[in-house]
């Protein structure tokens, strides 16, 4: 791996291999997670995607990426504890095997996407941003289709009211519904010059040709003061709130969120990991091994922990009739955690699933796309063999110490009238 | 094990068929650490009626998922799942239309986890007790597709497209379905489909072959059996069961999904004609048509609009979905297209930038282990070889587009709305 800063405030990150016949290549855009902000961060990557200058249709567009072997170039926003990311990716065949330069065609198809957008007097098409909205609204809207992901959304919501994080990735309604394309074009251009850009690429090319290619398109930028981004930590929660929503279902779903009081980056980060993972994390879990196999309580049972924003959330879906047994068996498995109850096999086994499970988002563009990106954003250098070593010294004692001071400080069930 | 050319795929394969008939392929992935297992046998929901031992069998919805549940119980009450997180691996398993399939993904440990995977799927061991438990499990993992809109979509989508065909019936069952299933009833099945030559063993990553093929000849039975037959297709009809139903959920933003009918020759390949088919689609309209463009720009799908070919033993469609205001819309919109093509032809640059685009989409699924395993597989179990792609790439035509276009047409399609219900 290697990391270059091409500006002050532009970072490329660049894994060169052979192993992969996919090539992946990401852009995006840091801004601190704003109520104010969120709805435009989402909606901006896709009015870019629909043209530019040299493609300005989106059917222009799909014929250079069909050309490009069947590339894929998408919009997204990522939610990263109280980051909020916004940009685009690419997914594309390697040079070896179309014979193609198909790296740099797509740097320059992805750089003047994100940077010479196609304009209709001086700003962003309306028809463009009218339509992109309304499909946003629409994907905002959808999430509730969702009943597992939109009851996570409505436990951070419910849970962390004054806090950014209880802002949703896509934004709301509200704040979409009144973007115009002046107050889009107006934003696009004050977040180019004052957020932090992080690029990323793994495949065949090496990184001084990326990085020059890069710098060659983002030689014009003026960079102003750049907008920092950074997390609220609340380490505990005074008591635990419960919340409950109704909804036209059939399988309720559960939520629990703890505060760790670990931020990224902090040397007990590892051992609130282990925690997660020995309770909700895969097969050999207490969620999984004693709510679902031994008591048949649910379908689904896990946790996993939230670095960037120190939580550690658990979800479940379970038969109406049993909400209560299965909230009270989910929250004594914890304390089980808390006590010490694991055997020395329960603790390697969960060293082992998190171990193969770093060792397989090392083996793909995509994964490490994903962990680099999560890297840059809290400004951490650690790689994922950093990790497995580190991991060693991580002891029961650890585990326990650190999992004591989790404070429970929501739960929620979403059910039926 | 015998070297299967792959041309400008740029894979190392080999396959051998054992003794007793299983099938094992093996695509070397030098530098991954990643390795993955899949044993899959040809037994899907859709085979609820078979012969076994001269007698035609018919068995309740939900029995081949069942089945897939039960396979983790062993005889000597260990649990298979901790043994492979035990090994740092993550097994799982699923059920389709046509197909059940085991497997692992395992960085370190290979040979423990391809052993255990033999050694389960070859033990069958179910009690009353058991299959009653699981059938808590199974009824809360039906009512949570039950809640899923897209879900619902499909198994709607279907029952209403295919009037005899058991492809119509949900892969899991019914909540009553289900509590018909006995534990003789899985034996019975196990017996009749879990034998090695209706199954195939794929393993991919960086691994030896000669390892491979010893653990499949050690763990895997020595009787030979015979694959079982049936026949499902019979009296289903060329058009759709029905043309259009809306089925009511708690759904803020509405969906559809339209169903098409084709009728694939015995002649052609199954390969071939998915990517036939995938490239007509693509064709009519994929992101870059001139359909596809002129439907968003009018609002009438967003990025959720997605179709593809759907395959299953003893029938195939195709299948469009996502979200609109005026689903009727779309469909007369994808009509007329067909027609306007069928009439007038592809052009030419517009069907070979689709096809490049179609097989750099094929080469891209090839980086991840599982992913390859899981086609080769299906590929294999369908009937054909996954690794004749660039032959079946170069042998699609554009009069082959052509003729599965003219099958959309509304005697042979059906659609199913979701829309928010009233008060919901």
């Amino acid at each position: 791996m290697l990391k270059t800063a091409l500006l002050p405030n532009v970072n490329v990150t660049c894994i060169t291999t052979d192993q992969y016949k996919t090539n992946a290549l990401s852009v995006y855009l840091v801004r601190p997670l704003l109520e104010e902000e969120a709805a435009m961060n989402a909606l901006l990557p896709q009015v870019l995607c629909r043209g530019n200058v040299q493609y300005p249709t989106m059917q222009a567009m799909s014929e250079a990426l069909d050309d490009l072997y069947g590339s894929m170039l998408l919009g997204g926003t990522r939610k990263r504890g109280e980051h909020h990311l916004f940009g685009l990716g690419a997914n594309f065949v390697g040079d070896a095997f179309t014979g193609t330069p198909q790296t740099v065609s797509m740097i320059q198809l992805m750089a003047a996407t994100l940077l010479t957008p196609a304009l209709q007097d001086g700003m962003f098409h309306t028809a463009y941003v009218d339509s992109e909205r309304e499909n946003l609204i629409a994907q905002i809207r959808a999430l509730k289709n969702d009943k597992a992901s939109y009851s996570s959304e409505r436990l951070d919501a419910l849970a962390c009211p004054h806090e950014p994080f209880a802002v949703p990735n896509l934004g709301s309604e509200e704040q979409a519904s009144c973007i115009t394309t002046a107050a889009l074009w107006q934003y696009y251009k004050q977040a180019l010059s004052t957020s932090r850009i992080e690029i990323f690429y793994c495949g065949q090319t090496k990184a001084d040709v990326i990085a020059q290619h890069f710098q060659d398109a983002f030689a014009h930028i003026t960079m102003g003061q750049v907008v920092v981004s950074d997390s609220q930590f609340v380490a505990s929660a005074d008591t635990t709130r419960d919340f409950t929503d109704c909804e036209d279902i059939t399988q309720a779903k559960l939520g629990f969120l703890w505060r760790t009081g670990v931020p990224a980056g902090h040397p007990d980060f590892l051992a609130a990991y282990v925690a997660s993972v020995l309770y909700g994390g895969g097969t050999t879990s207490k969620l999984f091994t004693h709510v679902r196999e031994r008591l048949s309580l649910c379908y689904y049972a896990s946790a996993y922990l939230e670095r960037h924003k120190g939580i550690i959330k658990a979800q479940s879906g379970v038969d109406m009739g049993n909400i209560d047994v299965a909230r009270k068996e989910m929250l004594s498995q914890w304390e089980e955690i808390v006590l010490g109850h694991f055997t020395d096999e329960d603790f390697a086994d969960a060293k082992s699933v998190m171990r193969n499970a770093w060792r397989s988002k090392a083996d793909s563009p995509g994964g490490l796309e994903d962990f680099w990106q999560g890297q840059a954003v809290a400004q951490l250098c650690s790689s994922l063999d950093d990790w497995s070593k580190q991991l060693n010294d991580v002891t029961k004692e650890d585990v326990c110490r650190v999992a004591s001071g989790f404070t429970l400080d929501a739960t929620y069930c979403m059910r039926a009238q | 094990m015998t070297k299967i050319e792959t041309g400008t795929l740029g894979e190392t394969a080999y396959t051998t068929q054992l003794d007793n008939g299983l099938t094992v392929i093996v695509v070397q992935k030098p530098g991954f650490t990643k390795k993955a297992g899949l044993l899959a046998t040809r037994y899907g929901s859709v085979d609820m009626t078979f012969q076994s031992g001269g007698q035609v069998v018919t068995t309740p919805a939900g029995v081949a998922h069942f089945l897939e549940h039960k396979m983790f119980d062993m005889p000597d009450g260990r649990n298979v799942l901790q043994q492979f997180g035990q090994l740092g691996a993550s097994p799982n398993a699923y059920t389709s239309n046509s197909l059940t399939a085991y497997h692992f993904e395992t960085t370190n440990a290979l040979t423990d986890c391809l052993t255990l995977l033999l050694n389960y799927v070859y033990t069958p061991f179910y009690t009353p007790e058991s299959v009653e438990k699981e059938q808590g499990i199974i009824s809360q993992e039906l009512r949570m597709y039950h809640d899923t809109p897209q879900m619902r979509l499909f198994d709607e989508l279907l029952a209403l497209l295919y009037t005899k065909h058991p492809v119509r019936v949900p892969i899991g069952g019914t909540q009553e379905s289900i509590t018909a299933i006995t534990a003789d009833m899985l034996y019975q099945c196990y017996h009749t489909f879990y034998v090695p030559s209706n199954m195939v063993l794929t393993v991919v990553g960086d691994v030896t072959t000669d390892e491979v093929e010893s653990l499949a000849q050690q763990y895997s039975p020595t009787e030979i059996a015979p694959v079982p037959t049936r026949d499902l297709a019979a009296g289903e009809p060329d058009t759709a069961g029905g043309d259009n139903i809306t089925v009511a959920m708690d759904v803020p933003m509405p969906l559809f999904g339209i169903g098409v009918k084709l009728h694939q020759p015995t002649s052609v390949n199954p390969l071939s004609w998915q990517i036939q088919t995938k490239i007509a689609l693509e064709v009519l309209s994929g992101t870059s048509s001139p359909l596809y463009s002129r439907l968003y720009a009018d609002g009438l799908i967003d990025g959720s609009f997605g179709f593809d070919p759907f395959q299953f033993t003893q029938g195939c469609c195709m299948l469009f979905m996502g979200q609109s205001r005026d689903p009727l819309a779309v469909q007369n919109a994808l009509f007329a297209e067909a027609r306007r093509l069928v009439a007038e032809g592809i052009p030419a640059p517009l069907f070979q930038r689709v096809k490049r685009a179609c097989w750099g989409g094929k080469l891209r699924s090839l980086d991840n282990p599982m992913s390859i395993a899981r086609q080769v597989a299906s590929c294999y179990l369908g009937g054909s070889d996954y690794f004749t792609l660039p032959t079946r790439f170069d042998e699609a035509t554009m009069a082959g587009a052509l003729s599965i276009l003219a099958f959309l047409t509304p005697e042979r399609t059906a659609m199913v709305q979701i829309r928010q219900k009233q008060g919901g």
